[in-house]
């Protein structure tokens, strides 16, 4: 295989060692179906795709009986490493794909809320799904544009909803987001972090508007992967930054970090499908 | 620029070009419905614009006459606590008759999918012996990511209101939810 090829297989490693990693780290937080103590509360909420889901009852049959949820848990972790190991596997990360999505429903089905930081295992898997490597670049590409638009749409809806421009809307949503930390774990860092900004108030007006122009600085990514390495770096940053303040940890979302790495762009290479290179900024 | 990845991928794949234009046109809808369905999602958490409240309500979880510290747990085991109660005393609110049932009934009548509605009510809403399951799961669960028996269980709302220099200061607390082995 040539060595331009290669970068199929490389970018497969980072997709797959991640979703690996996620597993693990799930796991540790006892987040895998295996782990739930068959929940009953359902919480759908006006998810079609969920509603759909739940209606064939396989949720509550995976979730019910502990041995399913277990062969359920060890397969997806089995399929992940299998993926590792078959990284031009299409069927492999088809099947993938299908335990991710499946994961992802039962999951937020059950915990009550349909949070997003799971996302980027299931939209980086997509392009490993497809046939050729062109219709990979192509989904490759893609899913960098997906990144792109969660942040930017992230920006463009505190900016259409006014939020943007209210000084009060971080105070009020810490306030909230954090009543419980201080609560119970008063004398953490955080809780002292939380109360220095609350007692500082034009800070977290500072913080905010900082926020805003680092999402809605992704819409550059449209145009140009000239600032790829800077959306980069500000995507670490905003991520730490949201646990550190906000407590969301988004970090499963740092996958979509690997479409935007140098070596990741796939302007610079050839296949065998045509020796003509594809442009695509 | 965006454009011209759209024109090279008409020209090099007419079946992904249709795939994306139909994929950014859903997604336009469902943004301006606000509603998200799988795969589009919306990432407008925390812009609409919040208040301050007087008061700010956090459960309380007495575990063999004992309260915990939920936070000591890791962060998605007590999400997965601190959200499902949150759900449990909404339904309760509803006389634990779940809402999400008039919804169903008025999406499938709209989509004459009536012989359906007895099971989509059986499987997307939670019946109403929900009250009386949950409770067992909560302990269920409690005892795996706590790693011990839980012989008692009661969860309480409390309410909470901030002093002048932010720290909070219980005000009230009720019961919503109380288990017992015996």
């Amino acid at each position: 295989m040539s060595k331009d090829l290669d970068y199929r297989k490389r970018l497969g490693y980072m997709v797959f060692g991640f979703v690996l990693l996620s597993l693990v780290y799930r796991w540790l937080s006892g987040a895998l179906l295996s782990q739930l103590a068959s929940p009953v509360l359902v919480s759908p909420f006006a998810d079609n795709f969920f509603w759909a889901y739940l209606f064939t009852d396989i949720p509550r049959l995976l979730s019910n009986h502990f041995v399913l949820a277990l062969l359920f848990d060890l397969f997806f972790i089995g399929l992940t490493i299998g993926c590792l190991m078959r990284v031009r596997s299409r069927l492999l990360s088809i099947v993938l794909l299908i335990w991710a999505v499946t994961y992802y429903v039962i999951y937020h089905n059950y915990v009550g809320h349909h949070g997003h930081s799971f996302l980027g295992i299931i939209f980086m898997i997509i392009p490993f799904t497809m046939k050729g490597d062109k219709t990979f670049r192509i989904t490759w590409e893609a899913v960098r544009y997906y990144l792109c638009f969660i942040f930017a749409s992230a920006a463009l809806w505190k900016i259409f909803r006014g939020s943007a421009f209210d000084g009060d809307h971080l105070v009020a949503t810490l306030l909230s987001q954090h009543i419980d930390l201080l609560v119970y774990k008063p004398e953490s860092l955080i809780a002292g972090i939380v109360q220095f900004l609350l007692n500082h108030q034009w800070m977290i007006q500072v913080i905010f508007a900082i926020v805003v122009a680092v999402q809605l600085s992704f819409l550059t990514g449209f145009f140009t992967k000239k600032y790829d390495r800077i959306l980069l770096t500000l995507m670490v940053l905003f991520v730490a930054a949201d646990y550190l303040v906000m407590r969301i940890n988004f970090a499963e979302l740092l996958i979509f970090g690997i479409a935007l790495l140098p070596f990741a762009s796939v302007t610079n290479h050839r296949t065998t499908d045509s020796p003509n290179e594809l442009s695509v900024s | 620029m965006k454009n011209l990845f759209l024109i090279n991928t008409y020209s090099q794949s007419k079946k992904l070009f249709f795939l994306f234009i139909a994929f950014i046109l859903l997604q336009v809808f469902f943004t301006y419905k606000s509603v998200e369905t799988i795969p589009f999602f919306n990432y407008g958490m925390y812009s609409a614009p919040s208040k301050v409240y007087d008061q700010y309500e956090v459960f309380e979880f007495i575990v063999n006459d004992e309260p915990i510290n939920p936070l000591n747990l890791p962060m998605l085991a007590h999400n997965m606590i601190f959200k499902t109660t949150s759900r449990y005393q909404f339904l309760q609110k509803h006389q634990f008759e779940d809402p999400i049932v008039k919804t169903i009934k008025r999406r499938l009548h709209a989509a004459m999918l009536k012989g359906l509605m007895d099971r989509a009510i059986s499987s997307i809403s939670n019946s109403p012996n929900i009250e009386n399951s949950f409770p067992f799961w909560m302990v269920r669960y409690l005892e795996k990511v706590m790693k011990l028996v839980v012989n008692d269980l009661q969860i309480n709302l409390n309410v909470y209101e901030y002093d002048e220099h932010y720290h909070p200061k219980l005000v009230e607390s009720h019961p919503i939810l109380t288990y017992s082995k015996e």
